[in-house]
């Protein structure tokens, strides 16, 4: 039986077409967590302070937290899920382990897709842009050192492929 | 169920229609990061929200016949980042570069930042010593509206969101004399309220050393964002100098009335309203043309 109270909404999530049918006061956190199983986007303070549900949406670094998902409806959405390719790490994901950049790792989700925003839009930013464009971003374990040297390792170029 | 029914509407019509037809049960939301928080409290209550962030209509900056127009629901990223603002109006840059954190401007909107009428909502303190005009249709029609008529208490705004949205806000293009400015004090550089914020807007007359035109706003130091007018008089009252700046910054000392929060205490509150109100002078006066110490 169709359930009337739901809506049906499209979204392209890490590149792959998605029908969900849905109650229209869901959030964009819970559509990804329950509805498609993608729970590498974080629950931390539900209201917009923390950034550890960061997501990128239409380009944009949003809180999903704080996002209806009937405001996803049609848009291009990008997890922590969709930062690697085949077999291979993203270039901020290998500099970060590279650095020591994840203690707990609770934060990492959000601040990965926070530093790929930021690259995104500007490949060699300065360290106080950095800082800003990880503000919104909370560490539990303070780490915030590695993580700023994480992100400008990427952004110089840093070979971060070679662990050891 | 927080609401019930959700629609994205394409224009400011079909929206005034849903709301109309909804008798009151219908909201508008833009960014929606106040308005979610406060529906999931209990806070606002709405049975269908009409979202009308994806209204082309209602996003973007121009400058046209000397007047710089923001639509209500450009963000405060675009707006901050706008090369036009940074020229005209790098108050409202400066003020909306500081709210919240990058994933809040990048959906939260300006028009979203009046209607929910905070006594220190950084946009409206810089959009206020602007002297801005907010345009707000409804069924009824449309009318435009001093910013600073806006607000009725701490979180109560004249605008009813339930029939009227907001689609533009305008103010006068600034001119090579005259200069604005933008400061906050916070416990932090992100996430974090204003304890205080200022915004002022003056045009200077170099050969008479006079300020000939001001307006200062601050919050949180009343129920609703305010003007010190007082303040401003004091400013305006003879050739400027540092003794005349310290006349007028007892004015202010006397005019905000802060309250004692867990951001900060009355007291100093009422002490910082004064070097606020400074830093924000002698930046807008640098901006300006005035020459420190000449």
């Amino acid at each position: 039986m169709v359930d009337k109270s739901k809506k049906t909404i499209r979204v392209k999530v890490n590149g792959a077409e998605h029908t969900v049918s849905i109650r229209p006061d869901r959030l964009l956190l819970d559509m990804l967590r329950e509805d498609l199983g993608l729970t590498g986007t974080k629950r931390g303070c539900g209201n917009g302070k923390c950034g550890t549900c960061s997501i990128i949406m239409d380009g944009k670094l949003v809180d999903s937290c704080l996002v209806p998902a009937m405001k996803a409806d049609g848009s291009e959405i990008l997890t922590v899920e969709g930062l690697a390719g085949e077999g291979d790490l993203h270039p901020i994901q290998e500099a970060f382990l590279e650095k020591g950049a994840v203690q707990c790792g609770f934060c990492t989700p959000g601040m990965l897709l926070a530093a790929k925003s930021l690259l995104d839009e500007n490949p060699d930013p300065s360290i106080e842009r950095i800082k800003e464009a990880i503000s919104g971003n909370l560490c539990r374990c303070t780490g915030y050192t590695k993580i700023i040297e994480a992100i400008e390792s990427v952004s110089k170029g840093d070979e971060t492929g070679q662990r050891t | 169920m927080f609401w019930d029914d959700y629609l994205r509407v394409e224009s400011v019509d079909e929206a005034l229609d849903y709301l109309d037809r909804l008798h009151g049960a219908g909201r508008v939301i833009a960014g929606g990061t106040d308005l979610v928080l406060q529906l999931q409290a209990g806070q606002k209550k709405a049975s269908c929200l009409v979202d009308v962030s994806s209204v082309s209509s209602l996003c973007g900056i121009t400058h046209k016949n000397g007047k710089i127009c923001i639509g209500a629901a450009t963000t405060h990223s675009q707006i901050s980042s706008s090369s036009l603002l940074t020229t005209n109006a790098p108050s409202l840059s400066e003020a909306c570069s500081q709210i919240g954190s990058p994933q809040i401007r990048n959906i939260g909107t300006v028009g979203g930042n009046i209607v929910n009428a905070q006594p220190a909502a950084d946009s409206v303190i810089a959009l206020l010593a602007l002297n801005a005009t907010c345009t707000i249709v409804s069924k009824n029609g449309l009318r435009d509206m001093p910013i600073g008529t806006l607000f009725s208490g701490p979180g109560i705004s004249t605008i009813d969101s339930t029939q009227d949205i907001v689609t533009e806000i305008s103010f006068d293009a600034v001119s090579s004399s005259a200069g604005s400015a933008f400061y906050r004090l916070s416990r932090r550089k992100a996430g974090s309220l204003p304890i205080l914020n200022c915004a002022v807007c003056l045009r200077w007359n170099s050969e008479e050393d006079i300020i000939t035109e001001l307006r200062i706003a601050m919050g949180p130091v009343a129920p609703t964002p305010i003007r010190l007018y007082e303040t401003e008089k004091a400013f305006t009252s003879d050739t400027f100098s540092m003794k005349l700046m310290r006349e007028a910054l007892n004015k202010a000392f006397d005019e905000v009335n802060p309250r004692s929060s867990l951001r900060g205490g009355r007291e100093y509150r009422n002490e910082m309203a004064k070097v606020l109100v400074k830093r924000a002078m002698l930046k807008a006066l640098e901006i300006a043309g005035w020459k420190n110490g000449r």
